[in-house]
């Protein structure tokens, strides 16, 4: 049975009821842009962390592994689909005191850190980025430092306020609206995602080399960069290329899984989303999510380390677990992606990205608190 | 002294399932029948909107092939078995369909009147086939079926119900009724308005009327039950979403991010229970205001509902003599 979205050829007759407003597509979408697709742990942590670990085999498995955990909510959201998600499941199981504590803590405490959280993708992520590349492309001084600014603890708690600030507005005009404002943040992210991919999947490491070097050139007034940046990681004592190691490739894992671990988010809004007793609507939405973002994350990690070559994370890797200095461009620890896209279209399109996955994740745990 | 020992024959308690706005869903409808014999109990009383609200129609497509929208997808089904599965989920969310060709579909969308028909067609025939079904499973039990129409439900689709053959169902709307040797039992559809302008609706006044009507039928108030649809106006049984009326369809007041709550009840039937002090108020209309209520000595009930999950909400009261022993909230 094949299913598709359409105009809908109903009858519908006078009679009370209120309507949910969320359908099973958007419910999709809505774990996706929780999941977020350019999280930055994974990228630019875990090959630093964790030498010798593969990226790709690594968000896979971490994906695998979620899994189960998805067929569990999608059982739990078939048989209870109500709003409140986890507390309804854990107080029928467990009982109102245990569901309480644990959500308390589980979601209502350790979410709200993602306000501050977000805040900072954002700025450190996203408008710096933008500002960096801006300032380099048009040879602006003033754009560079603004992108400079918002690296600085000033600029993140000036964006996190505004940015929670921004999501409140929208969520307080009601659900709806959120559901009709996450379609466009859908269609950016996507753009986005895309259009980074085909860069990176065009570039090669010896090209990347030169963008970089004339990147940090024109923000730092650093010559010869990259070179620079090697030669200070290898002295910290950075192996550059750490055999394959199994151990490190499983704990990558873990952190891709602080990504995809959200793929079950929807079912704190089973009680908007249309037909939730599907067991079909919620392996979509589910475990659906899960592998679509599972599959692009791990396409990313393979475009970077085609970009930018592995022995590049690690160096830029360097830069954030052993301090290396030099593996910095004035201060701002490297996120490669931004640095090597050429055109300031395409630093919109990433840093729209950066905005849209961060400001979702405030949204999310504002409505998680709010539900 | 014989006499100071003796005691007074204990009379039985009557045992009441009580469960309200199914609409149309047939599977809960099937639960509320078979609750009777599940939970041992005397008598069932259905609270009333048991029409559906949609109609979808199943089109058949040149290639042999249907497709229908069924809450904003459209799904292509291709075997007969998978037209078969698509009817039984449509049954579960209480939707009426049929199948038809696309120009039928197409003068259909054409004319209002025709699909007004159609839907009470379709409503009438669901209707006539619970009935049967209700008296084929109670035959033999012992167990009464009282049934009244709510504000969703249609006077000619009602008409159904008024049967003169059965033995075990009663549309009971307007009628007073003797749920045992003892109690007995108004029971009135129709609501206040609402922001859906539903079929059946009239104002405070009328309701008032109305109740005045029927209350003055019954023998012994001490021992009666109301069963009427609306329930008293801010007793908790009526807790529910403010709407914006001028909306089509109506949205939820939301201020400072949170949706705005208030009572949705009729003040002429918590002036009435107030007023007559019945033993027991069976009510429902607000779906998601599942609540017992003390109203005075009135034990005042709405089960809620949550039809649209195949969710059958009742509860089961027992009385005896005028007084309420107990009642459990049941879903299943």
């Amino acid at each position: 049975m094949a299913t598709a979205t359409a105009k809908p050829e109903v009858f519908t007759r006078k009679a009370s009821g209120l309507v949910r407003v969320m359908s099973p597509f958007s419910a999709f979408v809505y774990n996706i842009l929780t999941m977020g697709l350019i999280f930055p742990w994974t990228y630019l942590w875990a090959p630093g962390a964790l030498p010798g670990g593969k990226l790709v085999w690594g968000i896979l498995l971490a994906m695998v592994l979620e899994i189960p955990i998805a067929l569990v909510y999608v059982w739990l959201s078939t048989a209870l689909p109500r709003s409140g998600g986890d507390y309804v499941f854990q107080s029928r199981v467990f009982g109102g005191g245990v569901a309480f504590t644990v959500v308390m803590s589980g979601y209502v405490i350790w979410i709200l850190q993602w306000v501050a959280l977000s805040g900072w993708l954002l700025s450190y992520l996203g408008f710096a980025p933008l500002f960096l590349g801006l300032g380099a492309t048009m040879n602006s001084a003033a754009m560079s430092n603004l992108g400079i600014w918002f690296t600085g603890s000033t600029g993140i708690i000036v964006t996190s306020i505004l940015n929670a600030f921004v999501s409140a507005l929208i969520l307080i005009s009601g659900f709806k609206n959120y559901v009709r404002f996450q379609n466009v943040m859908i269609v950016g992210t996507l753009l986005a995602f895309f259009t980074m991919l085909v860069v990176l999947f065009m570039g090669n490491p010896s090209t990347s080399v030169a963008h970089l070097d004339a990147f940090a050139k024109a923000i730092a007034g650093v010559d010869n960069f990259v070179q620079t940046a090697r030669d200070a990681s290898v002295a910290a004592g950075v192996d550059l290329n750490p055999p394959f190691s199994m151990i490190a490739t499983l704990l990558v894992a873990p952190i891709a899984w602080t990504s995809l671990q959200w793929a079950t988010y929807s079912a704190q809004q089973n009680g908007e989303i249309k037909n939730a007793r599907s067991f079909k609507d919620q392996m979509f939405i589910i475990v659906g999510s899960l592998i679509f973002t599972g599959i692009l994350l791990a396409l990313l990690a393979a475009a970077l380390e085609k970009a930018v070559g592995t022995e590049f994370l690690y160096i830029a890797g360097a830069g954030y677990w052993s301090g290396v200095g030099e593996a910095t461009i004035a201060g701002f620890w490297l996120w490669p992606t931004s640095s090597l896209l050429r055109s300031p279209p395409a630093r919109w399109w990433s840093s729209s990205s950066a905005w849209v996955t961060s400001s979702t994740r405030t949204r999310s745990s504002i409505t998680a608190t709010s539900a | 002294m014989s006499f100071l020992f003796s005691k007074k024959p204990k009379k039985n308690p009557t045992r009441l399932f009580f469960a309200t706005d199914l609409h149309g869903s047939e599977r809960t409808f099937r639960k509320f029948i078979n609750a009777g014999r599940f939970y041992d109990v005397n008598v069932i009383v259905m609270g009333g909107d048991i029409q559906g609200k949609l109609m979808i129609p199943i089109i058949k497509e040149p290639n042999g092939h249907y497709r229908a929208t069924v809450q904003g997808r459209v799904e292509h089904l291709s075997t007969e078995e998978e037209l078969k599965g698509l009817m039984g989920k449509l049954d579960i969310l209480g939707f009426y369909y049929k199948v038809m060709e696309e120009d039928e579909f197409k003068s259909l969308q054409a004319d209002p009147k025709a699909v007004s028909g159609l839907f009470s067609e379709l409503a009438r025939q669901k209707l006539a086939n619970w009935v049967s079904l209700a008296e084929e499973r109670l035959n033999g039990t012992g167990i009464k079926c009282f049934v009244t129409g709510g504000n969703d439900d249609e006077w000619e689709v009602l008409s159904v119900m008024k049967r003169e053959d059965t033995k075990s169902f009663f549309a009971c709307e307007n009628e007073v009724v003797h749920v045992d040797d003892d109690h007995t039992m108004i029971s009135i559809g129709i609501s206040t308005p609402t922001p859906w302008k539903t079929p059946r609706e009239t104002t405070e006044e009328k309701l008032g009327a109305m109740i005045e009507k029927m209350a003055a039928l019954i023998p012994d108030m001490n021992k009666a039950i109301f069963n009427f649809h609306d329930p008293p106006k801010d007793s908790t049984l009526d807790t529910c979403p403010q709407l914006d009326w001028s909306k089509d369809p109506p949205e939820q007041i939301v201020v400072g991010g949170q949706v705005v709550l208030h009572g949705a009840g009729s003040r002429s039937v918590r002036e009435a229970i107030e007023k007559y002090k019945p033993m027991l108020g069976l009510h429902g209309h607000i779906h998601e205001s599942q609540s017992v209520a003390k109203i005075g000595r009135t034990t005042c009930i709405n089960p809620g509902s949550e039809y649209a999950e195949g969710v059958l909400r009742g509860c089961l009261v027992t009385f005896v003599d005028g007084e309420v022993q107990g009642y459990q909230m049941t879903s299943g």
